[in-house]
């Protein structure tokens, strides 16, 4: 029963057959050849297109357990999926020459060759994406679609990282593609009279959603940091075309990296979440840093000083510092001046007021932050009450902000942010 | 040392299960059934095995006068035979336990164990 290490014959065998499939691979040409199908064979049948993927890869799973891996397991899906494409439509078309008695039921053309080269792939994939956030389909759609026609998650993988019931996420799915067939919404990458605005909308879908993946509020954590990385992934596509690059796509993908790049160090050991301060910066992703702000670098051009221009500034801020100390707080404060003038945030105002503070003192602090808040935006905001506390905390007046922090831990916040607070609460008793 | 084929059934529960299986799903699935596979044959015990087409079958009856033949068995039947393992085991105890971690019966299919008779 033990394996004989001296069989060559054996040897060899199990050195070839260590069968590994590539990390998210069905995953990814899911995305790949649902957009290449449905570019072939029109949008209005993504459904078609979708069923077909779905058929090859449970072809996969039902016979490359006997099989093992094919030589080249994208090739073989395509091909399996290009297949049942056509199936189906014979079927259909058969159908419907019945019912309808059509003198000429018109079968598609579909490319033949098995292996579809990288480029025309994401040429696809690009296209889909353009019309998953096409400006007709209902704007909480977007998403949602194209997280499930481009990225290859499933309805309950996508109602697991939004928190919300996989019926309201498919219903969302019906309407967008309802919406495709009425409006006769095609795959084509936008001309470029309207790039700038469709563009647009596709930037900030992405950026939408890896803020999902990104914020800890809720959901499941390991589908919210592969949420992070096609929004990574997505962006990278979209810089690599003339057609959908730009400043404002390379400040995206230098914003959506510089996050990233802190991914390490944001947990603890437990996987709870830290915060900015306690966490170790030594433990940030050096490559994505680097890339982050190569991509930072290549977005300094033209006139527009986008929203994703300023924050991806303040991050490349934050994870070039050797410690919170050393952060360039002037620099930052200007980012969050202009960022303000662009957003009208209170958001964006109160993590102004914390810049202001830590160069100009908490006095001066408290002063900016007494004019922001009676917002209605920040009432029920933890981050408010917990300013205000940090702030009359430095003032030394750990009694007034005891109150604010436990007006904070009023306001429900997450477990981490809870313990911080709490953590806040006890030094000021401590003081006091 | 004796041989078993082992006989992996299709479920309907099985069929439904994939349907609804997102791709990551499924790649870990196929994972998993690799790395069953590949611990026979790091042990070898893995002696063989083979998927079986999906489409029907042709099933034979006998008759009076000349065999009938008949087309099946169907996808739409309960349980469609997936395809088979050859491995060795001393006995049926210890094939029982190289099964019980095959994903077949994870994802609601089923395993039908037949030991070899061989010749003496």
């Amino acid at each position: 029963m033990q394996p004989n290490a001296t069989n060559p014959d054996r040897m060899g065998n199990s050195e070839q057959s260590v069968p590994t499939i590539v990390e998210h691979l069905f995953r990814h040409e899911s995305g790949r050849l649902v957009s290449n199908l449905a570019r072939s064979i029109g949008l209005a049948r993504l459904d078609l297109a979708e069923e077909a993927v779905q058929d090859a890869l449970i072809q996969a799973l039902r016979r490359w357990p006997f099989h093992g891996i094919p030589q080249n397991p994208t090739g073989w899906l395509a091909q399996v999926a290009r297949n049942r494409v056509i199936d189906i439509l014979r079927r259909q078309t058969n159908f419907e020459k019945k019912k309808e008695d059509f003198a000429h039921a018109r079968m598609p053309e579909l490319p033949r060759e098995t292996d579809l080269g990288d480029d025309e792939l994401a040429d696809d994939q690009l296209a889909m994406i353009f019309a998953c956030c096409h400006p007709l389909i209902p704007r909480d759609a977007r998403i949602a679609l194209t997280l499930k026609s481009v990225g290859g998650f499933s309805v309950e993988e996508i109602a697991k990282a939004f928190f919300a019931a996989p019926t309201a996420i498919a219903q969302r799915l019906v309407r967008a593609k309802k919406r495709i067939k009425e409006k006769g919404i095609s795959l084509s990458l936008p001309d470029i009279e309207e790039k700038t605005g469709r563009l647009d909308t596709v930037l900030r879908v992405l950026y939408l959603i890896f803020n999902e993946g990104y914020t800890a509020h809720s959901g499941d954590r390991l589908i919210r940091r592969d949420l992070c990385a096609e929004a990574i992934r997505l962006t990278s596509l979209l810089s690599t075309r003339a057609e959908t690059n730009g400043p404002k796509t390379q400040a995206l993908l230098a914003l959506l990296l510089l996050q990233a790049a802190r991914f390490p160090g944001r947990e603890d050991e437990s996987g709870e979440l830290l915060l900015l301060d306690d966490q170790d910066r030594n433990r940030w992703d050096r490559e994505l840093i680097r890339r982050g702000l190569f991509h930072l670098g290549e977005s300094a051009c033209g006139d527009d000083l986008s929203e994703y221009h300023l924050q991806a500034g303040l991050a490349s801020l934050h994870v070039t510092a050797p410690s919170v100390d050393a952060v360039d707080w002037k620099a930052v404060l200007w980012h969050y001046d202009r960022l303000l003038a662009i957003s009208h945030s209170p958001v964006v105002a109160l993590n102004r007021v914390v810049a202001l503070s830590r160069i100009e003192g908490p006095a001066a602090g408290l002063q900016a932050l007494a004019q922001i808040e009676n917002s209605k935006a920040l009432q029920n905001y933890y981050l408010l009450p917990s300013t205000k506390g940090d702030l009359l905390r430095r003032l030394g007046q750990p009694a007034e902000a005891a109150e604010e922090f436990k007006r904070a831990l009023a306001t429900g916040c997450s477990t981490p942010e809870m313990r911080f607070l709490q953590r806040r609460l006890q030094e000021c008793s401590a003081d006091g | 040392m004796s041989q078993f084929m082992l006989v992996l059934y299709d479920t309907q529960e099985m069929g439904q299960k994939f349907q609804n299986f997102s791709p990551e799903e499924m790649q870990a699935a196929v994972g998993k059934y690799f790395a069953w596979a590949e611990s026979l044959k790091s042990r070898g015990i893995h002696k063989g095995g083979n998927k079986l087409k999906d489409e029907p079958g042709k099933v034979m009856l006998p008759a009076s006068d000349k065999p009938e033949v008949v087309d099946g068995p169907y996808l739409e039947t309960k349980e469609l035979v997936g395809g088979y393992f050859l491995i060795e085991a001393a006995d049926y105890d210890e094939a029982v336990k190289i099964c019980s971690d095959c994903p077949q019966l994870e994802l609601g299919g089923k395993i039908e164990l037949r030991e070899i008779d061989q010749v003496d």
